[in-house]
C-alpha cells in the first residue's frame, strides 16, 4: 500500500482533552457532556454543517410549494431506493436523508440502513417518541439465557434517565408500569375521542393493558430556552421554533456555550488509531469529505457516535497487530448481534360514533399500548420469547385517505372530501428482536467508497422468535378493537425490510465477560479503556421500546465515568 | 408517527383485477407520446374541473390544477400509467363525439359528467390481483390518474387547502376533542 500522505505537523494544534466521533442524538449528548464537564472536545461529523433554524430550509413550507406537492416523487425513488423508502422522506426533509448512490453499502440480504449525514444526523428527522427500558428488558437475557447478561440493572441507569429527561423534556402521562417505568414528564398532549373510547374500553377488557398517549420530545411548555411545539407536526423538517429535541436545538449549543466545544463538519473518521505499546487509542484518523486530505487528530479519551452500523465499520477497519480484526475485537462480537424491530404489523378499524366531535391542531404523537405479554406468569406466551408495543393513532378520515375510496366525481366527491371523514384507528407494533450472532455487520475487502473506506456489508433475517411474534401482533390488535366495537376491522403485515424501523443498535454490546462482549458496564472498551462506544451499538437487547432515549441516558452516564477516571488519572 | 400514512396508504390502495389482454400491456410500456399532452391543456383544464367543479369554493381550473396535472404525468408517472393517460386522452373527444356530437369542451356540465362516467367505469382497478401488484404491472387507468391528481392537486393548492379545506399553518395548540359545527371543512393537513 502506498502511504498516507497524513497532514498532522505541529501535533498540539490537533489535540484534545476528548474527541466525539458523530453529533447525532447520542454525539450531541457526549458532546455535551463532556464540554460541560471541563474538557476540550472535538466533535467529528462526517456531515455538512447544519444551524438550528437557519438551515431548515422547508421548515415554514406550505405544500403549494414544493415542485410535486410533497408527493412520492420517482426520481428520488430511482436515486434513493432506500432512504427514499423512509415514510418521512419527502420533498421538505430529503436534504436530511443521505443520497443511496453516494454513499452505498452491500445488502446480502435486503436491510434498509437509513441514515442522516450531517451536524445532528438523525435527531433532526426522528419520530421523538421516548420509553424508558424497565427491570424486565435487563434481566430478560439472564433469565431466557439468550446472548449474555446486561452488565446494568434499571436502578443504574435509572438516574440518568431522570438526567437526560430534564434537559430534553418529554411530554407523557405517567401510569405506573414497572416494566414501562415513567419518565420525567411535561404535561401530556390529549388524547383524542376516539382515542379516549379505545383507552377506556382496553381498561375494561383488560386488566393489564393500558393505552396511553405516546411519550414524545415535543415540548408542551417552553423549556431550556425551546419552545413550546407549536403542533404543527412538520418536525422533521427542523423545527424553528426549537418546539422537540434535536442535537442542533439542544445539546450542540449547549456544548458550545461552554466554549470547549470545536466542531468540526465534512470530516469522515476512517480509523481510530491505537498504541501498541501503551495500549491505548492515541486519537482518530480523519478523511475530508471534500478535499479527501487526511488528518490525524489525538485526544485522552474517544467517544464513538456514529451510529451503530458506520461505529462498527470503523472499529472493524482499525486494524493492527494486537487488533487484526478491529479495535477491541478480542471477542469477535464487533458487527455481530445487529437487531432492529420489527413493525408494520396491526390492525385497524373504523369507529362509527362521535360524528358530531373533531379536533384541532396537528399533534406530532400517537398513543401507545405497552408490552402486555411475557410480563408476568399469567401472560406467558408459548410461541415467543418477549413482546411488542403497538405505537397508534385515532383521526377522521380526511380528503387523503378519501379520494381513492370515494367513488365518482364532481360535486359529490368534493363535497365528501371536504367534510371529516369516518374516525378510523391505526395500531402498529414494534417488536423485540433478539440478539443473534451472525446477524452481522463485516467490511468488505474489496470494494471501497469513494474515499477508499471499505464498503459495509448486513446480513440480517428475522428468525423463528419474531416470526413467531406476527399472528399474535395482528391478532391483538384486531381483538383490542373488535372489542372496543370498531367496525370493518382489518389486520395487516406488511414485510419491510429489516433495519426499516430505524432502530439499528447491537454491534458492540455491553457485556460482564470480555470474551463474549465489547463494552463493559461503562460503555468502555474491554480491551481499550479509553474509548467509550454509547450509540446503539452498546445495546445487549433491543427490547421492544424506541430506543434513543436509552442512548442518551447511556451516554451521560458513560461521560461522567471517563472523567472520574481521568480525575483518578485512571486514563 | 408519519409511518401510519405508510400503512394506511398501503392499505387504501384497494385491490384490483381480472384479465387483461396481453397486447394491450405492451402497448403501455412503448415511449409514451408527451407532446400529445402539451396540445390538450384545454381538454385537461375541462376534464380537471369535471372531477373537482367550481361550486361556492373554487374548482380545479381556479386551483391551477391542470398545470399540476401536466407536471405530474410529464415528469412524475410511470410509462406505464403515462400511456394509459395519453390513451385516454386521445379517447376523451372520440368518445364525446360519439355520443353527443361535440368535443369535450363544446359538451355541457351534464353532457361532460355522462362521457366522465365512461370512463370511470372503463378505468375502475381490476378485481384480483392486491392493488400494489397492479399498479407495478399495469399502472393507474386514465380516470384514476386524473382523479388523483386533480384531487392531490387541488388540495396541495393555496386555492385548494385554504378555500376548499380549513387549513391553519400554525395551530400553536392541540384539542383533541372539538364538536363539529355546522358545515366545517376537514383540515388540509395533519
Ligand atoms: C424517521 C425516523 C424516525 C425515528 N423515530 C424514532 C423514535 O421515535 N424514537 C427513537 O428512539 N428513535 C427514533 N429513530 C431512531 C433515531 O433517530 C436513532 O436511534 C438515533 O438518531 C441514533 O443516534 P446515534 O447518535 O446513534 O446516530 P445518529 O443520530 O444517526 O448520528 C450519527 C452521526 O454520526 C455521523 N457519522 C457516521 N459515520 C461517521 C464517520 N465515519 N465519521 C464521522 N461521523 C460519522 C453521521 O453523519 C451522524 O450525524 C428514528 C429515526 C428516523 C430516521
Amino acid at each position: 500500500m502506498t502511504p498516507i500522505p497524513v497532514k498532522n505537523n505541529g501535533k498540539e494544534l490537533y489535540t484534545y482533552d476528548a474527541i466525539v466521533v458523530g453529533s447525532g442524538i447520542s454525539g450531541g449528548w457526549a458532546a455535551k457532556e463532556l464540554c460541560e464537564q471541563g474538557l476540550k472536545t472535538l466533535v467529528l461529523e462526517r456531515g455538512r454543517n447544519v444551524e438550528h433554524i437557519t438551515d431548515y430550509p422547508t421548515s415554514e413550507k406550505s405544500a403549494w410549494e414544493f415542485p410535486y406537492r410533497l408527493s412520492t416523487v420517482l426520481q428520488d425513488r430511482r436515486q434513493s431506493p432506500v432512504q427514499s423508502s423512509c415514510p418521512v422522506y419527502n420533498e421538505a426533509t430529503k436534504h436530511f436523508f443521505v443520497n443511496d448512490q453516494e454513499h452505498p453499502y452491500i445488502q446480502e440480504k435486503p436491510f434498509s440502513w437509513i441514515r442522516g449525514y450531517q451536524v445532528g444526523g438523525r435527531s433532526l428527522t426522528w419520530a421523538r417518541q421516548c420509553y424508558r427500558l424497565g427491570e424486565l428488558d435487563f434481566e430478560a437475557n439472564a433469565k431466557d439465557g439468550i446472548a449474555v447478561d446486561w452488565p446494568i440493572r434499571y436502578r443504574e441507569i435509572e438516574p440518568w434517565y431522570d438526567y437526560v429527561e430534564k434537559f430534553v423534556g418529554i411530554s407523557g402521562q405517567a401510569e405506573g408500569i414497572p416494566h414501562l417505568p415513567d419518565s420525567q414528564f411535561l404535561p401530556p398532549m390529549e388524547l383524542n375521542c376516539v382515542e379516549t373510547h379505545l383507552k377506556q374500553q382496553i381498561r375494561r377488557h383488560y386488566k393489564d393493558r393500558i393505552l396511553t398517549i405516546g411519550r414524545v420530545a415535543n415540548l408542551t411548555r417552553g423549556w431550556n430556552g425551546r419552545g413550546p411545539c407549536q403542533h404543527r407536526n412538520l418536525c422533521n423538517r427542523g423545527c424553528p421554533f426549537g418546539g422537540y429535541f434535536s442535537s442542533n436545538s439542544g445539546t450542540l449549543p449547549a456544548a458550545a456555550h461552554t466554549g470547549n466545544l470545536t466542531l468540526r463538519p465534512d470530516s469522515i473518521v476512517a480509523e481510530v488509531l491505537y498504541d501498541e505499546r501503551k495500549n491505548r487509542a492515541t486519537g482518530v484518523r480523519v478523511i475530508d469529505a471534500h478535499t479527501h486530505e487526511v488528518t490525524d487528530y489525538y485526544a485522552r479519551i474517544i467517544f464513538l457516535n456514529a451510529s451503530t452500523i458506520a461505529t462498527a465499520s470503523i472499529l472493524l477497519n482499525s486494524v493492527s497487530s494486537r487488533f487484526p480484526n478491529g479495535l477491541g475485537n478480542s471477542s469477535d462480537q464487533v458487527g455481530r448481534n445487529l437487531m432492529d424491530h420489527f413493525m408494520m404489523g396491526g390492525a385497524q378499524g373504523e369507529f362509527e360514533g362521535f360524528q358530531d366531535q373533531y379536533y384541532s391542531g396537528r399533534r406530532p404523537t400517537g398513543f401507545y399500548v405497552p408490552r402486555f405479554r411475557n410480563i408476568s406468569p399469567e401472560t406467558r406466551s408459548k410461541d415467543y420469547l418477549r413482546g411488542f408495543g403497538y405505537q397508534g393513532r385515532g383521526e377522521r378520515a380526511e380528503w387523503g385517505e378519501l379520494y381513492r375510496g370515494t367513488s365518482g366525481f364532481g360535486e359529490s366527491l368534493k363535497a365528501t372530501l371536504a367534510t371529516p371523514g369516518p374516525w378510523n384507528v391505526v395500531m402498529g407494533a414494534w417488536g423485540e428482536t433478539l440478539p443473534y450472532d451472525d446477524n452481522r455487520v463485516t467490511i468488505d475487502t474489496q470494494e471501497r467508497d469513494q474515499w477508499g473506506l471499505p464498503l459495509v456489508r448486513v446480513n440480517f433475517k428475522y428468525r423463528e422468535n419474531e416470526i413467531n411474534m406476527r399472528p399474535d401482533i395482528k391478532n391483538s390488535a384486531a381483538e383490542m378493537l373488535e372489542k372496543a366495537g370498531f367496525k370493518k376491522v382489518e389486520k395487516f403485515y406488511f414485510d419491510q425490510p429489516p433495519g426499516s424501523a430505524i432502530h439499528e443498535m447491537g454491534t458492540a454490546r455491553m457485556g460482564r465477560d470480555p470474551k463474549t462482549s465489547v463494552l463493559n458496564a461503562f460503555n468502555q472498551m474491554h480491551d481499550v479503556k479509553n474509548v467509550y462506544i454509547t450509540d446503539g451499538s452498546c445495546m445487549t437487547s433491543s427490547a421492544c421500546q424506541n430506543p434513543s432515549l436509552t442512548y442518551m441516558a447511556l451516554t451521560a452516564r458513560a461521560c461522567a465515568h471517563a472523567v472520574s477516571e481521568m480525575k483518578k488519572l485512571n486514563l | 408517527m408519519k409511518r401510519r400514512q405508510a400503512i394506511l396508504g398501503i392499505t387504501l390502495l384497494g385491490a384490483g383485477s381480472v384479465a387483461f389482454s396481453g397486447f394491450k400491456w405492451i402497448s403501455w410500456y412503448k415511449k409514451p407520446d408527451l407532446v400529445y399532452i402539451h396540445s390538450q391543456k384545454k381538454l385537461l383544464a375541462a376534464l380537471a374541473e369535471t372531477i373537482i367543479p367550481a361550486t361556492d369554493t373554487p374548482g380545479a381550473i381556479d386551483a391551477g390544477v391542470p398545470n399540476f396535472i401536466l407536471k405530474m404525468v410529464l415528469e412524475n408517472t410511470l410509462k406505464v400509467s403515462q400511456n394509459r393517460f395519453i390513451e385516454g386522452l386521445k379517447a376523451v373527444d372520440p368518445y364525446s363525439i360519439s355520443r353527443f356530437g361535440k368535443s369535450y369542451i363544446k359538451c355541457s356540465r351534464k353532457e361532460q359528467n355522462e362521457v366522465m362516467r365512461h370512463f370511470e367505469k372503463d378505468g375502475k382497478p381490476f378485481e384480483g390481483i392486491p392493488g400494489k401488484v397492479e399498479r407495478k404491472l399495469i399502472g393507474n387507468s386514465f380516470f384514476t390518474t386524473l382523479k388523483e391528481y386533480t384531487c392531490v392537486g387541488y388540495y396541495t393548492s393555496m386555492t385548494g387547502a385554504t378555500q376548499g379545506l380549513a387549513y391553519v399553518f400554525t395551530p400553536g395548540h392541540y384539542t383533541g376533542c372539538i364538536p363539529l359545527f355546522a358545515g366545517q371543512k376537514s383540515w388540509a393537513i395533519r
